[in-house]
């Protein structure tokens, strides 16, 4: 036990995280330019260990802690040193704040890497919206359109069984659907002589005309990724309906089975809200005679039958609107300013660093008075 | 008092500099220039005077703010824009483009030019500090090639474009500031801008009413009809090719609530049968600048003034403060002070120390209070939280590390504290000079940064961080060079210069650290995101980590006076990294631009810290002064 105490308490250890999250967060930063911040954040910050894929023989070897590890051990080092290690007293009070504040921080990046969710929900003037959509992940639709006259129901399959190539079937759903192809990132291209046979074997829709060409993943803020995979539906036969091409950005794509129609299509995953928000108004105002812009605005109005609750409000810069857990802010217009992007960000750990703030701020000012304090007196005894 | 006559005798010789400066200004013309120089325009979103106009434009062109003029001395800009905006064709003689590119240069197949620097001072100053200016006659033939090479060179990427092609581009951006500026007050088609305005005037009844009647199917007068539409295609040029909003509206509640440029006085006209009395006003000082009367010209400015404050009174004085601003050169003088504090610190080491520490100290603080009412004016004029961009972000981390250096001169008074803040002071000024050439470094705040609370709270407690790690750095600096070169420290000193930089250091921590955070709290206020890994943010985190190694080495005792100083000049590496270098990046929210030149210069400094401290780590044996 005593090797394994001195181990985590020491001011080596501590040292040492902190100079690996040194490197580690420069290396990550420069690596932005490559991956993007979200490609940047996902290969060094958010793992265990940053990988080194060895080109060739395509395999994976660890070169460097990644950010839990780093952070997870300077967690322990904090930790068991404030239980074994520090001198309780008022002349290091501030120090001490100053850990626990460092503490939850550290805490709060913790649950906000893992259940923080940014998606975007974008609404034209006039329009509402009960939904937003992934800015990451995507999922497989299949809309049944013989439900009503009025309603259609959506079955959506999560992005991982695309990538794990898994059949996706429901048990309202006659047919199921077994994938051929998954490609996270792709271009789409017109088919001629020159096409691979791989990409034929696509019979249905779209598909018959384009076909997608597998392309590296992207982590870049205004690249997108568009997933595109080549699936099939059988019946519960097993006899095959057709081949499809789906890909990201392409309209649904219609199909009839047994009499009724159904279409489907790849999209961004969505969340869908128990309330809805309506677009009165986007405005976006610029300095005179510049293009600088001075504000982005949204009026809009929040209904949530549920609830009994109706209500107007204004998002704009620096003043989201928070509702329901949910952050929606204003990033972004489209359509010649007549369609507004919310981002909408759910973190349970935002009240954290507002916590961990406070105890830094107090905690270094007073030991900074402290300092101050016992510096002038000595000075005072000198002179 | 003779205690304190160095310090009065060094301030007074700032002072003197300060007012030959001031009085340089304002050219001895008997065409008011300074007066004209305050008329308030309104452009890149905010009401400004000519003064600063002029300025910038010329900074963009000519990378000064002032020419040369007829009489081969340096003048202020403003003489060489009037003379653009009222009489086009003699400016256009005058060379003001400097052009360094010797591929941009063969776009142009003229002759070589004769350098205008001599031999020696090429010699002193390299190849790349010869300067080659051009006319815009000169260039005019060429204009074609270079606007298809700039549209060649703007399609591509920033980061991918050679060095010719952001040349062609500046190049190409230059002309088009300089010829929408040559047509910002008349379009220059007439000789006399009044004469025109009465003719215009007396011709409007007929004109219109010859459009209104062909709109209607009757009737009209066919020539009048011509007249009034070569006279629309005429403005229409002007509108499109003018630059500045000349011309304030007031609506019924008296408020200015629109600027527009001189081309729509053609509306006033059309609908209202007079153009206002500013167009009236801007006529007779263009005519009068056209007939060479000065005496004409300065009346006609006067009554400009009068018109403008009959608008709104507030926004001459204004502009009056700014232009003030602009002849003080706050900035200017505080650098010059600070050289000339640093040589005063620097003979301090080999004779006089006393008298000459003190006349430093008074030269410093003197400098501290002119860079202070700089950052004052500044606020002033725009009405932002002093930092609001790179540029501003230099004049402040230099002013916040001048006044702990102060603080630290004024505890410990040897001699250490002043120079620090002459170094840093002056370094930071220079570093701004160069950030401004990319124009009027007063600009509107985007959407995103537009919040005084935060810009006053976390930016400010951020820069100052960067200030304090940064003169924490350059004392390590300064107490290796001098431990190892000369045998003045002594084991006092080095304790010394040790709590010195302790305090600093824990002074760094706490701002960088309590910035860094506040900025979290502002994202997750406006984007609902604590922390999202942006370069800044990250640049931010590694300068409070540092801070954080060098104290706790301190603490563990793995670090002593000597190690803690090399640490603490490691700290101007990662400070420079993340106030520069993540700049260079170019992407993120926090990302203002792409400085390819500057990025030598950050690796030129990250390169030298980094030799000081392997000079450093060199056996204390070795070293001339014995610290024990």
């Amino acid at each position: 036990m005593k090797p394994f105490i001195k181990f985590f308490t020491s001011f080596e250890l501590a040292i040492s995280c902190m100079i690996l999250g040194l490197i580690l967060v420069f290396i990550g930063t420069l690596d932005q330019v490559n991956l993007g911040i979200h490609g940047a954040v996902e290969k060094y910050f958010y793992t265990f260990f940053v990988y080194w894929v060895v080109p060739g023989i395509e395999i994976t070897v660890p070169y460097f802690p990644g950010g839990y590890t780093i952070g997870l051990f300077l967690l322990a080092n904090l930790i068991t040193a404030l239980i074994f290690r520090f001198r309780y007293s008022w002349k290091k009070s501030g120090v001490l704040m100053v850990h626990i504040g460092v503490i939850t921080l550290l805490v709060g990046e913790l649950i906000s890497s893992m259940m923080q969710v940014d998606s975007a929900m974008i609404i034209d003037e006039g329009a509402s919206s009960n939904f937003s959509e992934d800015r990451q992940i995507t999922e497989l639709a299949v809309i049944d359109h013989g439900v009503s006259t009025k309603t259609d129901r959506v079955y959506a399959f999560p992005q991982e069984m695309m990538e794990t190539m898994q059949d996706c079937r429901h048990e309202e759903l006659p047919f199921k659907i077994g994938f051929n192809q998954y490609m996270p990132n792709s271009v789409i291209l017109r088919r001629d002589e020159s096409t691979p046979s791989k990409a034929l074997i696509a019979n249905q829709g779209i598909g018959l005309d384009m076909f997608a060409q597998e392309i590296p993943k992207t982590g870049k803020m205004d690249d997108v990724n568009r997933t595109s995979a080549i699936l099939t539906i059988f019946d519960d036969s097993g006899e095959v309906l057709g081949t499809w091409l789906a890909s990201l950005g392409f309209p649904p794509q219609k199909f009839t089975f047994q009499g009724k129609d159904y279409s489907l299509e790849i999209r961004r995953k969505r969340y869908y809200y128990p309330f809805d928000i309506h677009l009165n108004d986007f405005s976006h105002d610029r300095y005179l005679g510049t293009n600088i812009p001075v504000n982005f605005s949204s009026e809009i109005e929040l209904t949530h039958p549920e609830r009994g609750e109706k209500r107007e409000f204004l998002i704009y810069m620096n003043h989201p609107l928070r509702y329901n857990g949910l952050t929606f802010f204003q990033s972004g217009f489209a359509n010649d300013d007549t369609t507004t992007i919310l981002q909408v960000v759910s973190n349970p750990g935002r009240h954290l660093p507002y916590l961990s703030c406070g105890l830094i701020f107090v905690g270094l000012t007073v030991q900074f008075l402290i300092g101050l304090i016992s510096f002038a007196g000595r000075r005072e005894k000198k002179s | 008092m003779k205690k304190r006559l160095p310090a009065i005798i060094a301030i007074s010789v700032l002072l003197l500099y300060f007012a030959s400066n001031y009085r340089k200004q304002s050219p001895k013309t008997e065409i008011d220039y300074a007066a004209f120089g305050k008329t308030s325009i309104h452009l890149n979103g905010r009401i400004q005077p000519l003064d600063s106009v002029a300025r910038n434009a010329l900074l963009g062109i000519r990378y000064k703010r002032t020419f040369i003029g007829d009489d081969g001395k340096k003048t202020p800009a403003i003489v060489w824009l009037t003379e653009l905006m009222m009489r086009p064709d003699l400016a256009h003689e005058r060379p003001v483009f400097r052009i360094q590119d010797e591929d941009v240069q063969a776009l142009l197949k003229l002759p070589k030019k004769p350098s205008s620097r001599s031999k020696v001072m090429i010699a002193l100053l390299g190849q790349g500090s010869e300067h080659f200016y051009f006319s815009f006659n000169e260039i005019g033939p060429s204009l074609k090639v270079i606007s298809e090479q700039a549209q060649k060179a703007s399609e591509l990427e920033d980061a991918q474009r050679s060095r010719f092609q952001k040349a062609v581009i500046q190049l190409a951006r230059a002309l088009s500031n300089y010829s929408a500026l040559s047509q910002s007050l008349h379009h220059g088609q007439v000789a006399s801008f009044r004469q025109e305005l009465e003719d215009l005037e007396n011709f409007a009844p007929a004109g219109v009413d010859a459009v209104n009647r062909r709109q209607l199917g009757e009737e009209y007068d066919e020539n009048s009809f011509n007249q009034m539409m070569s006279i629309g295609f005429l403005y229409q040029g002007f509108e499109q090719s003018s630059k500045l909003l000349t011309l304030p509206s007031v609506d019924a509640n008296e408020d200015i609530n629109e600027w527009n440029k001189t081309s729509t006085l053609l509306r006033q006209v059309l609908q209202e049968g007079q153009a206002s009395e500013i167009v009236h006003s801007y006529a007779k000082v263009v005519d009068a600048y056209r007939n060479e009367n000065a005496t004409a010209f300065n009346e006609g400015v006067r009554a400009l003034h009068a018109d403008l404050n009959a608008v709104d009174p507030s926004i001459l004085p204004h502009a009056g403060v700014e232009q003030l601003f602009n002849f003080l050169e706050p900035f200017y003088i505080a650098a010059a002070g600070y050289v000339m504090a640093f040589l005063a610190v620097v003979l301090s080491w080999v004779r006089w120390p006393k008298i000459l520490n003190q006349a430093a100290f008074g030269l410093i603080c003197a400098c501290a209070i002119i860079h202070t009412a700089g950052i004052l004016f500044r606020i002033y004029i725009i009405g932002y939280a002093p930092v609001i961009n790179l540029y501003s972000s230099a004049i402040f981390v230099g002013w916040g590390a001048v006044f702990l250096a102060i603080a630290l001169e004024w505890l410990f008074k040897n001699s250490i504290g002043n120079a620090t803040a002459a170094i840093i002071g002056f370094s930071t000024l220079l570093v701004a000079h160069h950030l401004s050439a990319s124009g009027d470094t007063l600009e509107m705040l985007r959407a995103v940064l537009d919040n005084n609370f935060w810009l006053a709270t976390h930016v400010i407690i951020i820069t100052l961080g960067y200030s304090a790690t940064f003169l924490a750095g350059f004392i390590g600096f300064i107490f290796i060079l001098m431990s190892v070169f000369s045998n003045r420290v002594d084991k006092k000193t080095a304790r010394t210069f040790g709590s010195m930089v302790y305090g600093i250091v824990c002074f760094a921590t706490l701002f960088s650290f309590v910035g860094t955070i506040l900025g979290g709290i502002w994202a997750d206020q406006s984007w609902g995101r604590f922390w999202g890994w942006d370069p800044k943010e990250n640049g931010a985190l590694l300068i409070v980590v540092w801070n954080a190694i060098i104290l706790h080495c301190k603490w563990a005792g793995f670090a002593r006076t000597r190690g803690i100083m090399i640490l603490a000049i490691f700290g101007n590496v990662v400070c420079s990294w993340s106030w520069f270098g993540t700049n260079m990046l170019g992407i993120g929210l926090h990302a203002y631009g792409f400085m390819d030149e500057a990025f030598t210069y950050l690796v030129g400094f990250m390169a030298v810290q980094v030799l000081v401290m392997a000079i450093g780590s060199f056996p204390t044996r070795f070293w001339k002064s014995q610290i024990g």
